[in-house]
């Protein structure tokens, strides 16, 4: 059965245009590549 | 594929030909990176869109300059409804591939039709405004709205899901169904929209079987009265009423149709009345609301507007009125020209009126500051000598006027207290010029003044 309630909380109001900024101030695009570099340069350091 | 060090193409090999990197691992990520992308791809074909969006993402966390994959991520939130995640990625997609990126495009197009964007911001306002009025028991009112974001948003999932939503509430399951299928159009395997039609199945199935069931109960009884019609045309034996029957007959059928004006049609026509009574309540309040909002902004301005102006008339005031900046300007000026004209003494006296601490201006300050260390310094050496020379010219009140202000400013002066006397004396006021005596004789004993003074005073 479905709960009214509990279904409600799951809507959330969606961002504004003049909000895309902040949205993608939100956003995390560090991705494995940049990860990869990081191990790498850290691999460096210790030699 | 470029290096991720040197950024130069990398070829079959799992080293870069420029740099030596080893991109076996980066290789892999890359072509993970491209495997999700496929996979989102796939999905979106087949337009379940939300079942390809934590691919696209996947994709993107792998490789964030993947921008075929950014840029179907953006794409898929703007058919969902969602322009701001969509602008967002494109955005995102262009900052790491500026040339040849299919970004550009859709930012372009989206940017063109500056109308799409407000009508956009406007919808998800409204649907703010749902969501406040559902958590504040205001069901209508949040239907009202939610209605009118689908109108001006059509793709939008999310409303779409919360209509369905009210409607559940509401237990207007048909209602909500239609809604459901809406948002299963536009994203076929959208878990909650199933979800939801999951919950409807035995509902609406209910209805429909009842609608059926009352479909055929109503052919059956078409069919019976068919019957009845096949059975009415058979001709049979009747007895003619008399008139007095007619009358009783006719008297029963206004009494009947009474009844059923009275209990069947106006029952449902007052609901009518009082649910479309309802809806224009709703909207007016809605409309009310929105006026009030106006009015208290516009009197917030009218208030601000109202500050401004008195703090611009205080500092216009400050100018002009009496005492104001304007006037000690103008003193100041009156100064210089005596000044200039060669009346010291009516440059001095003009000069105590100017109120330097009014003003900021640096000019201003500075010529006053001059002007006022000019009449310090060379002030009662001046009007002495103007004085006496008045004396010798025996023009005694010019002699007395020069020499009372320069006794004002240097009172230990002996000289200009002795012709000051003598002016005095010459224009008859012996009273007078016996006190300016007596200062001598007191404060200055055993001087040649002082010897005068007593001969001039007589003891």
């Amino acid at each position: 059965m479905i709960d009214f309630e509990k279904e409600l909380e799951k809507f959330k109001p969606s961002a504004e245009t003049d909000q895309v900024e902040e949205v993608i101030m939100s956003r995390d695009v560090t991705d494995v590549t940049d990860i990869l570099l990081q191990m790498m340069k850290e691999k460096e350091e210790k030699k | 594929m470029n290096c991720f060090c040197c950024n130069s193409p990398l070829g079959e090999e799992d080293i870069c030909k420029t740099c030596g990197q080893d991109v076996i691992l980066y290789k892999r990520v890359i072509k993970n990176s491209n495997f999700y992308y496929n996979l989102g791809l796939e999905r979106a074909k087949i337009r379940d869109l939300s079942g390809a969006v934590p691919y696209l993402k996947k994709a993107v966390s792998f490789n964030k300059k993947n921008t075929d994959a950014r840029n179907l991520l953006g794409l898929i939130y703007f058919e969902m409804g969602e322009m701001a995640d969509a602008l967002a990625e494109w955005v995102i997609s262009k900052n790491f591939q500026p040339e040849n990126n299919r970004a550009q495009k859709y930012l372009d197009i989206v940017q063109a039709h500056k109308g799409r964007m407000e009508q956009y911001d406007s919808s998800v306002q409204k649907f703010k405004q749902a969501l406040y009025y559902v958590g504040h028991d205001g069901g209508e009112l949040a239907l009202l709205q939610t209605r009118k974001v689908i109108n001006m948003n059509p793709k939008y999932v999310k409303a779409y899901l919360f209509l369905a939503l009210l409607y559940i509430q509401k237990k207007e399951y048909v209602k909500a169904e239609k809604a459901l299928k809406r948002v299963v159009a536009i994203d076929v395997n959208n878990s909650t929209a199933l979800k939801y039609l999951s919950e409807l199945e035995g509902k609406t199935e209910k209805k429909v079987l009842f609608v059926r069931k009352a479909k055929s109960k109503k052919q059956e009884e078409d069919i019976f009265n068919d019957y009845k019609k096949d059975r009415a045309i058979i001709p049979t034996y009747t007895e003619k009423s008399d008139s007095w029957q007619a009358v009783v007959l006719l008297l029963a059928g206004i009494l009947v149709g009474a009844l059923f004006f009275n209990y069947l049609l106006m029952p449902s026509q007052k609901h009518a009345l009082k649910t479309s009574f309802h809806a224009s309540v709703n909207e007016y309040n809605e409309k009310l609301s929105a006026k009030n909002m106006e009015i208290n902004t516009l009197n917030d301005q009218i208030a601000s507007l109202k500050e401004e102006k008195a703090g611009v008339e205080s500092e216009l005031s400050a100018y002009n009125a009496e005492g104001g900046i304007i006037t000690e300007y103008n003193d100041l000026l009156n100064v210089l020209v005596t000044y200039a004209a060669g009346d010291y003494l009516g440059a001095l006296n003009l000069m105590t009126e100017v109120n330097p601490e009014l003003v900021s201006d640096e000019t201003f300050k500075n010529t006053y500051n001059n002007l006022k260390n000019e009449f310090d310094t060379n002030g009662p050496m001046v009007l002495y000598s103007r004085g006496y020379e008045a004396y010798e010219a025996r023009d005694y009140e010019t002699a007395k006027n020069y020499l009372t202000k320069c006794v004002e400013l240097q009172p230990d002066f002996p000289d200009a207290l002795f012709w000051l006397g003598l002016s005095h004396q010459n224009l008859g006021d012996k009273a007078t010029a016996d006190t300016y005596y007596t200062q001598i004789i007191d404060n200055y004993p055993g001087t040649a003044y002082a010897v005068q003074a007593q001969q001039l005073r007589g003891y």
